[in-house]
């Protein structure tokens, strides 16, 4: 039966690529190219400044003719129309658009002017996520955030989501590590599943793209996320919905908010080129205390004597340097356009031997066909690569190394270049010189769409996008490394390829009915598929001479495929009252190959109402001279996730095993269940936008209320049904929060400009329906999903303690744990011994949270002239740490703690009692970073009067405002997980780094 | 624009969004995916490969991990094993008595892998009937499930007081009482038996999963024998036992690299656990005799001594059939056979031929696996019953040294040893009657029975 079902799949691939050629073909011979030799139509567009705004968007309405504004504000195009009115359409970012009429008739060259005004609040900004079509971000009942290109570029971050940090309310974004190629988690409003993963669907132009972390090194740690291959210069602008209020046209997977990118089009005109270079320098922003008493204990607890200790920090870390070159080419005649771009990056981490590069380059194409219809292609490939090294807590690695050893031990090779083991880890040196840990990945993202405008008011939009990552991570460790159970040699290679493939189809009509009634109705169609092939193989004993597996002693491989689609369809409906009320119902049925058959179609509604008062009269005539905008709006709606589980969950999969050279197959421990369904996340989001003091002030404010059902979690079942469990649709989970952005511009003159930004947001969240009130969910198990807390947090060992809430000591002197009973419901009793000593069983309790109370963010931006200065600082307040580095360096000589009890100022053996109370290791990770300094000088017409340069110099992570003991509070050992988080054991901090760049464009 | 060309607009139009519908729908045909990983239940199921490959499974997870537990948990109650390690399970399982609560993860895996091989085994037998088979084969399947439903039912029996007989996935496994789950091992023996003897074994099944490792026939009359006796059938317990000894074959699970004799990972390879010396016993009347040739079949030289709370007994290397990662491990003992037929004619008091099968197993030079007393014949008081019955204890005491038997022969042979209330205790005989049910069990299957009191 399977063979047969293989039989049909491949037979309907085939087909399905001779249907995709046909298609094509009858897409391009619908379109019979005309001549054109209509009407030139040009202008200058200006804001109220007198400055030209330079990308201003000029479309004649109900076509796609039309042209962006260049340098000098200035647009120029052709239009091969009949002779009529027509209404021009001018937008940019952050000013208010305006139409114009427009009446072609007998004069060929027509020129238009225009002055735009600016929209602090980005009202009449025009945003397509989420709703189908482009929308006024005033229809809106939910609220989106947008990113400027001209912003990620300035972050002088090295990735995407690096460079969200800060931008925008409601973001929690988390660099996981410091390494060259870590990873990064991002956080809309909140988690929202347990098992699932939390991070937002992103789509890039229209390709929904691959996120996925994938553990290629066996270093839990050491992990990118695909975003990475994305350069970050190429990106035009993004806009980012947070919850399912918003998201629920996206269907099954978009409870995690959805991040879409538009990357760059090409601009009609000459070729223009831009370059940029830069080159950055990165530092350790602090080092650790370590253990510098030049003492050892002659008698331990007694007496000392003198010794050498080393400082390993400083043999481990070095300053290092960087480069990022970008070279794009953008141009195109009246009917084609094109943008082009490559780029080279290599950064070198601040751990010895570490570093990662990224080449990528990007084309695209658009291609007006004739007066309604026109087609855009996008390609764009990138391979990087890494050199890592082995760190974080579950492993063997450098930075465990120093924790473990005791700082006495010389780790610099002997004689005959044997390395002194360190602990029981490998010795710092032998892993950076003579253990190779990589990964390589090659991308290539493309996207076909054409844009038709048949008739006045209807729109249509089919995409098809293709997203192809090939990951690789190779490890080798040499033979005859002094490194006790690796001495042998061992090596490994994993390979992850994972294939996305979306089609979608959006046409959306715009009518007016009555002169008060405006009707605009989006309709969609998608499918999806992801398919991934991961293999591994790995070898232990290795043959001498061999980097690789091949003659290993022993050879371990294993293969595993998925394959898994969506497809779904959705209608939304907006009317527009009087321009100023906006109501916007939508419904989205969505199915999966990841459910059962019965679960598969889920539904999703979602409502919203958005109100513009200040568009009324009586506002217009008492309150708008304070209160210049105003906007109130609601939105309710639901949306799913189905990361928590796998594409072949739902079933009762027999595992192979091999024994005496037969084959058999044994049932699971884990039951199928073809009842799952994906988890549903239901949002209700409130806000207001207004804008005050003559539009120099915008506040958006947004509270939101998220209840997630159905979390996709393991229920234990009676061993008497022959397994030990079975996923099932039982936990829940709630967010509420708010967030607030506020944007000023304090000074605006001809010459000078001060802008500032700043972002607050809070999230409460709480998990529920966990089978026997909590899990372990990583960090040692340490981090749980515990019923009426929220996810992740820390849960062990507590101080004893007096009444008063001193510390109970030992007779000797020493802090120790709690003990006592231990009742259902988290009722401890702690209990006392006749001489009022804890007794009993240890106990255990809530001891730390790793979400934060508030985030936050400040940004500056003060421009004089042809002079622009940046400051940003992040805060992440209210979270803690639970710091496997300050409980190993208690415990092992090389930590401060030694050091005290060496100088006689804490009893011999503190730090060992304080290694075994969880509580002592739990550190407030609150910190206010100084994220991103820059200065930067643009020279004008520096050439032919056209080009210009720009000249920057930024640092970023300059310095952190906190209390934390160790070398970062924001890095997390569990890298993307998404509800382990907050657990820091020999991890890479977050280097500062000095940038100097120049962008020449002509 | 004239006529013709509105119309020719019109039809491209048409044509452009009819393309956009049909590329979209081109695409949307698949929506089931075979899991290429492992193959699921229907696959397993419904074919007559599937069947033998469960079958395969079947011994292999019953030979690793379930036999492990049937070997281990009971060793350590009656002190044939000492433990050496501070693992709560093992120091839990020493000490025993009202300390060894269903919490226990010593009671616990036991219970598990038992229960979760048996369920292999009825989604085994429940299909049968569902693929197409010719006869022979057939009642090889049927014989082989039910030898494997008798084993996982009997060794859970004898650790337990009640026993599902069969799992529920619904997780409201009935529990039956001791009499119906032995009838039960019983009836599904016979079945097998009667299959077996009406078409013999297909040389397919043979081939295909025995691989000569397991004389079919012969285990299912051993364990046949053992039944009847537990269940008091004295007379069908000797028949079955002189059935099973006709087989000159033996019948054994064979371990590999990937696969090790679970027994010697847990001793040998292990500092969890060793042969405590003199197999555990420490009644003078059930002392091993000087010369006893099993006890260097079973036991090499000293090896320390148990953890002090948990028993402090002096250790011994493992030896016999626990030797080497890849030593066999029987599925019955001839021995068992003899020692069957011995108590069987004790408890129906024909004492004559008790004290001859004691004899046959005292001097026995002959055993296929080389377990040889190789001692003089008895000397006892031969007309006293409760005296051959003692002999009898202590010869399987030694003979079945760690086959999972000591517990159900302790209980036995000395019902009334353990008293409630029972203290923690690291030196008895055994310091459990029966475990009490794994309390994920018992808080997910509305129907487990009261804990026993001891």
């Amino acid at each position: 039966m399977s063979k047969n079902m293989i039989t049909t799949t491949h037979l309907f691939r085939y087909r399905a690529t001779r249907y995709l050629l046909l298609f094509f073909l009858l897409i391009l011979g619908a379109f019979s190219l005309q001549g054109q030799s209509g009407y030139k139509i040009n202008g200058t567009i200006k804001d109220t400044e007198g400055s030209a705004v330079i990308g201003a968007t000029v479309v004649i309405e109900g076509t796609t003719i039309g042209a962006a504004a260049d340098i000098s504000g200035s647009y120029a195009f052709t239009a091969d129309l009949e002779p009529g009115a027509y209404l021009l359409n001018i937008s940019a970012v952050g000013y208010s658009a305006t139409s114009i009429s427009l009446t072609l008739a007998d004069n060929q060259n027509i020129t238009i002017d225009a002055t735009l005004e600016i929209d602090i609040l980005g009202l009449q900004e025009v945003v397509i996520t989420g709703t189908g079509g482009l929308t006024e971000k005033k229809q809106l009942g939910n609220s989106i955030s947008k990113v400027e290109g001209v912003d990620i570029a300035a972050s002088g971050a090295v990735d995407l989501t690096g460079s969200l940090v800060g931008k925008i309310s409601g973001i929690q974004v988390m660099q996981n590590s410091g390494d060259p190629a870590g990873g990064v988690s991002v956080r809309l409003r909140s988690a929202s599943t347990v098992n699932g993963t939390s991070d937002p669907l992103y789509i890039i132009d229209g390709v929904i793209v691959n996120n996925n972390s994938n553990d290629l090194l066996g270093v839990q740690s050491v992990q990118q996320n695909r975003l990475s291959d994305i350069n970050p210069k190429d990106i035009e602008r993004i806009e980012i919905i947070k919850g399912a209020a918003a998201a629920a046209i996206y269907g099954s997977r978009a409870s995690n908010g959805v991040v879409q990118i538009f990357t760059k089009k090409g601009v009609s005109g000459k070729p223009r080129i831009s370059y940029s270079s830069s080159v950055n320098f990165n530092s350790l922003r602090k080092k650790r205390p370590f253990n510098e008493a030049q003492l050892k204990w002659a008698i331990v607890g007694e007496e000392t004597e003198a010794a050498t200790r080393f400082d390993y920090q400083e043999m481990v870390f070095e300053n290092s340097t960087g480069t990022d070159n970008y070279v794009s080419v953008t141009g195109g005649v009246d009917n084609t356009k094109y943008f082009t771009s490559l780029s080279y990056m290599y950064n070198e981490g601040i751990m010895v031997n570490t570093d990662y590069s990224r080449v990528a380059g990007r084309i695209r194409i658009d291609q007006r066909l004739n007066d309604w219809a026109n087609f855009s292609m996008g390609s764009y490939i990138s391979r990087s690569h890494s050199n890592d090294k082995p760190n974080g807590g579950y492993n063997y690695g450098v930075l465990q190394a120093i924790l473990f050893t005791n700082n006495l031990v010389d780790p610099y090779p002997d004689e005959e270049g044997r390395y002194p083991q360190m602990a029981f880890f490998p010795n710092i040196f032998e892993v950076l010189d003579k253990f190779d840990f990589q990964q390589q990945n090659n991308r290539s993202i493309s996207d076909f769409q054409i844009n038709i405008a048949p008739l006045k008011g209807l729109t249509a939009k089919y995409i098809l996008g293709y997203d192809n990552s090939q990951s690789t991570g190779t490890t080798f460790i040499p033979f005859g490394t002094n490194t006790e159970e690796l001495d042998s040699g061992r090596a490994s290679t994993r390979t992850v390829n994972t294939l996305l493939l979306n089609s979608d189809l959006n046409i959306v009509y715009d009518t007016k009915i009555g002169s008060f009634l405006k009707s605009t109705t989006a309709l969609g169609a998608t499918w999806q598929i992801d398919r991934t092939d991961q293999t591994g193989i790995s070898g232990d004993g290795l043959a001498l001479g061999v980097i690789g597996t091949n003659g290993a002693i022993t050879i371990e491989s294993n293969q595993y495929k998925t394959e898994w689609s969506i497809w779904g369809a959705y209608i939304q409906q907006t009317f527009g009252i009087l321009d100023r009320i906006f109501l916007t119902g939508a419904a989205r049925i969505d199915g999966s190959s990841v459910f059962g058959v019965n679960e598969r179609n889920q539904f999703y509604p979602k409502a919203s109402v958005s109100y513009v008062l200040s568009e009324e009269q009586f506002w217009k005539d008492y309150v708008a001279r304070f209160v210049n905008n105003f906007k109130i709006r609601t939105a309710w709606g639901q949306a799913g996730n189905l990361t928590a589980i796998g594409p072949f969950d739902r079933l009762t999969n027999y595992f192979p095993v091999s024994m005496n050279g037969q084959t058999g197959l044994i049932s699971p421990s884990q039951l199928g269940n073809t009842e799952l369904k994906p988890e549903r996340q239901t949002e209700k989001e409130f806000g207001i936008d207004m804008s005050l003091l003559n539009n120099r002030l915008g506040l958006e404010f947004t509270y939101y209320n998220q209840d997630i059902q159905d979390l996709l979690l393991n229920r234990t079942l009676a061993p008497s049904t022959g397994a030990t469990s079975r996923i099932e649709n039982i936990g829940r989970m709630t967010n509420v929060g708010y967030e607030i952005l506020l944007t000023a511009t304090a000074i605006q003159t001809k010459d000078f400009r001060w802008e500032l930004t700043t972002t607050y947001s809070t999230n409460q969240n709480e998990v529920y329906g966990i089978e026997g009130d909590e899990i372990g969910i990583g960090n040692f198990g340490f981090s749980v999903a515990k019923n009426g807390y929220p996810l992740g947090v820390f849960k062990q060992g507590y101080y004893a303690r007096n009444d008063d809430g001193s510390l109970l000591l030992t007779p000797d002197g020493f802090p120790q744990r709690e003990r006592g009973q231990a009742f259902p419901g988290d009722v401890n009793v702690p209990e006392r011994d006749g001489e009022g000593q804890p007794e009993g069983e240890l106990l255990q309790k809530v001891i730390g949270d790793p979400n934060p109370d508030f985030i936050a963010s400040l940004i500056s931006e003060l421009s004089y002239k042809n002079l622009t200065m940046r400051i940003q600082f992040d805060a992440v307040q209210g979270f803690d740490v639970l710091s496997w580095d300050t409980r190993m360096f208690n415990r092992f000589g090389g930590g401060k703690q030694e050091e005290i009890e060496l100088l006689g100022e804490e009893p011999k053996g503190t730090g060992t009692k304080l290694f075994s109370i969880a509580e002592s290791y739990i550190e407030d990770g609150s910190f206010t970073k100084l994220r991103e300094v820059s200065l930067s000088y643009l020279l004008p017409d520096i050439i032919n009067k056209e080009g210009d340069i720009r000249f920057t110099l930024s640092g970023r992570n300059l310095y952190s405002f906190d209390n934390f003991s160790g070398w970062d509070p924001e890095v997390n050992m569990d890298a993307q997980s998404n509800g382990s988080r907050g657990g820091i054991m020999g991890l890479i901090p977050i280097p500062r780094t000095i940038k100097f760049g120049v962008t020449v464009n002509f | 624009m004239d006529k013709s060309d509105t119309m020719k607009r019109a039809y491209t139009i048409r044509t452009t969004i009819l393309s956009m519908i049909f590329g979209l729908v081109a695409f949307s045909c698949e929506q089931d995916f075979p899991n290429p990983n492992n193959p699921t239940e229907e696959v397993v199921l419904t074919t007559k490969e599937g069947l033998f490959a469960l079958s395969i499974g079947i011994n292999q997870y019953y030979s690793t991990s379930a036999l492990r537990q049937i070997i281990e948990a009971p060793g350590i109650t009656t002190r044939e094993f000492g433990v050496t390690n501070t693992f709560q399970n093992l120091y839990e399982l020493a000490r025993g008595g009202d300390e060894l609560s269903g919490d226990s993860d010593g009671v616990t895996p036991p219970f598990v892998r038992l229960t979760r091989s048996k369920g292999m085994v009825e989604s085994l037998l429940s299909n049968l009937d569902e693929v197409e088979l010719s006869e022979s084969t057939r009642a090889s399947i049927l014989a082989y499930g039910n030898l494997y439903k008798a084993m996982t039912l009997g060794y859970l029996i004898q650790l337990f007081e009640q026993a599902p007989i069969n799992n529920s996935s619904d997780g409201k496994a009935i529990y039956s009482d001791r009499t119906a789950v032995l009838n039960e091992c019983i009836s599904l023996l016979e079945a097998g038996r009667d299959a077996i003897n009406a078409n013999s074994v297909s040389s397919e099944f043979q081939r295909a999963v025995l691989d000569g490792n397991i004389d079919l026939l012969a285990t299912t009359n051993a364990f046949l024998s053992r039944y009847h006796l537990l269940a008091g059938n004295y007379s069908e317990a000797i028949t079955s036992a002189d059935a099973a000894l006709t087989s000159s074959q033996t019948s054994v699970f064979k371990y590999d690299e990937n696969n090790v004799n679970p027994i010697w990972d847990r001793t040998v390879n292990s500092s969890s656990l060793d042969p405590q010396s003199n197999f555990g016993l420490t009644n003078a009347n059930h002392l091993p005799e000087a010369g006893d040739g099993r006890i260097a079949f079973y036991l090499g030289g000293a090896k320390g001594t148990a953890l002090e709370d948990a028993g402090g007994q002096p250790l011994s290397n493992m030896q016999g059939f626990f030797a080497t990662s890849t030593s066999d491990i029987p599925v019955y003992l001839p021995g068992e056979m003899i020692l069957n037929k011995a108590e069987a004619y004790a408890r129906s008091n024909d004492l004559p031929n008790a004290v001859a099968q004691i004899d046959l197993i005292r001097t026995k030079t002959n055993d296929p696996f080389g377990v040889n007393a190789g001692l003089a014949a008895w000397t006892g008081n031969a007309s006293d019953q409760t005296e051959v019955l003692e002999e009898i204890y202590k010869n399987r005491c030694i003979e079945l040294f760690l086959t999972g038997m000591r517990l159900e022969d302790s209980r036995r042979f000395h019902p009334d040893l353990l008293t409630s209330p029972n203290p923690a205790n690291t030196t008895n005989e055994r310091n459990r009657n029966y475990y009490p049910y794994p309390t994920i069990e018992r808080e997910n299957n509305p129907n487990t029975p009261a804990n026993p009191a001891i």
